[in-house]
């Protein structure tokens, strides 16, 4: 075997390993159920609740994500200024801490200061809806604004100079030359901040409970049915959501591809 | 016609050092050292770097704290920034979008100055398939569809070959000769500043050390370093 076939067989290799590994894991998971059990599983009334509330969190999650790191990134790239390289450290930690911690911290957050004046003002959180788009957004904006501060740095701003000697501001240099270079990166980070929403358990759990058809999104499904013993409900749960993921990912995939987005 | 006057800015280790100039419906050639401040000069003039202090007036008019796009002049980057998203047309129009003329007012003007630089077939290249040399005219009729009252070019035949370099030195004179704008183009060769400046302003550590005509600076070169460029034909990068 000449070196180039080693080289080229190495790389595939890996590739091919990681990818059976995921596929043989979900493999695992249709087969321990059958499609009678799973289509029971996922009519109840709860789980289509949970179904609908993961979905609906998870989007507004990601846009919300999108609104804040999308300008913020450009803050962080853009400019040099004292503490920004203390700023970035500190937008990294949602992304380095273990979820569970940012869940005890938002709770905490509403039993001090701050928190204590939002609760007086009607802004209480805690164990409501708003409170599990909250509790997502902390932590898939951190990995939005990552991605998106990523498509900003490949970025060459002296285009925004130039369309500004031909009279752009700085809104619309913005708005006509970076956007739509960036458009790649910043629709990566929108997917990367669902995806991470659609999926966050510890923080939803601590701060807004799993009461069932309220707060209980997928995730917390599964760690419900999962508790009482219902192992085919769980998986069917995990099941619908890998399907849920992937599903979007091709279809946003095939989006870009076509230049639809 | 453009008048600098005083023209200061102190930035780290780097100052620009009260340059005064008067430049007149004619190609000014700016020469010196990498360093000595040329695109800093031009970046101030086109208002992308705010002086500390001095004025600059163009046409009789106070452009100092003006926004750039509300100048009215072209710039030409060093390696031209063509928008990477958008097609030679749309580059080329991209400023005559923002002053929200008429799309039949637009194509014309695209096709006069496609003609006139030589891009007519060129127009819906995506940027990234163009020559150095195609990359350059596009980037100039981008800059001139404005109808600047100045351009600024940034050393825009610096990386081609000598054949394009040839081509595009007889075709910047004609065009200003044509649009009868002051141009103001950056360059450390000896052979663009003699095909091309009418004026000469030659910089050295951000100190403008002689300004005039090409023949007075040969005749009675300011100081050793402009002797040595003069001898050499380039200015060491």
């Amino acid at each position: 075997m000449n070196m180039d076939r080693i080289f080229k067989t190495t790389f595939f290799g890996l590739l091919g390993f990681y990818f059976l590994l995921i596929i043989l894991l979900f493999a695992g998971d249709l087969s321990y159920i059958s499609f009678a059990n799973f289509k029971e599983a996922v009519r109840t009334p709860e789980i289509i609740y949970a179904m609908k509330l993961s979905l609906i969190s998870s989007l507004v999650t990601a846009v919300l994500s999108l609104i804040v790191s999308v300008p913020a990134a450009y803050a962080l790239v853009r400019w040099k200024f004292f503490g920004s390289n203390f700023i970035d450290a500190v937008l990294d930690l949602p992304i380095i801490m273990p979820p569970l911690v940012i869940g005890i911290s938002m709770l905490v957050f509403y039993q001090t200061g701050i928190g204590n004046i939002l609760r007086a003002h009607g802004f209480d959180l805690v164990y409501t809806i708003p409170g599990v788009v909250a509790a997502q957004f902390i932590i898939a904006c951190a990995f939005c604004l990552k991605t998106v501060k990523t498509a900003y740095e490949g970025m060459d701003f002296r285009l925004e100079d130039v369309a500004k000697t031909l009279g752009c501001s700085s809104w619309q240099a913005f708005c006509r030359v970076t956007l739509p270079l960036a458009k790649k990166g910043i629709l990566a980070a929108g997917i990367i901040a669902w995806a991470r929403a659609i999926g966050e358990f510890g923080p939803v759990l601590v701060f807004c409970g799993s009461t069932r058809f309220k707060t209980e999104v997928l995730p917390t499904t599964i760690f419900l049915e999962l508790s009482i013993g219902r192992i085919e409900s769980a998986l069917a749960v995990s099941l619908l959501l890998v399907a849920f993921s992937l599903i979007s990912l091709m279809a946003l995939r095939l989006l870009v591809k076509r230049g639809v987005l | 016609m453009i008048n600098i006057k005083n023209l200061s800015l102190k930035q780290g280790n780097f100052e620009l050092k009260s340059l005064s100039a008067d430049i007149k419906n004619e190609y000014c050639v700016v020469i010196g050292p990498p360093g000595a401040g040329k695109t800093t000069l031009l970046e101030l003039l086109c208002g992308l770097r705010k002086a500390d202090s001095g004025t600059v007036v163009l046409n009789g008019e106070d452009i100092t704290f003006l926004e750039p796009g509300k100048r009215g002049i072209g710039y030409m980057p060093q390696d031209y920034a063509l928008f990477p998203h958008l097609s030679v047309r749309k580059n080329i129009s991209f400023g005559l979008d923002l002053q929200r003329r008429g799309a039949g007012d637009i194509e014309k003007k695209v096709k006069e100055l496609s003609l006139l630089l030589e891009i007519e077939n060129l127009l819906e290249r995506a940027p990234k398939t163009l020559s150095g040399g195609e990359a350059q005219r596009v980037a100039m009729a981008r800059a001139l569809a404005i109808a600047p009252k100045l351009l600024l070019l940034d050393e825009p035949i610096c990386a081609l070959d000598e054949k394009t370099r040839a081509k595009l030195l007889r075709i910047l004179k004609t065009i200003q000769k044509q649009t009868g704008i002051p141009f103001l183009h950056v360059c450390h060769f000896y052979d663009e500043m003699e095909a091309l400046g009418e004026k000469v302003l030659i910089l050295w550590n951000g100190e403008l050390v002689q300004q005039g005509g090409l023949k007075e600076i040969r005749k009675n070169p300011a100081g050793a370093q402009v002797r040595e460029f003069l001898r050499k034909g380039e200015i060491a990068c």
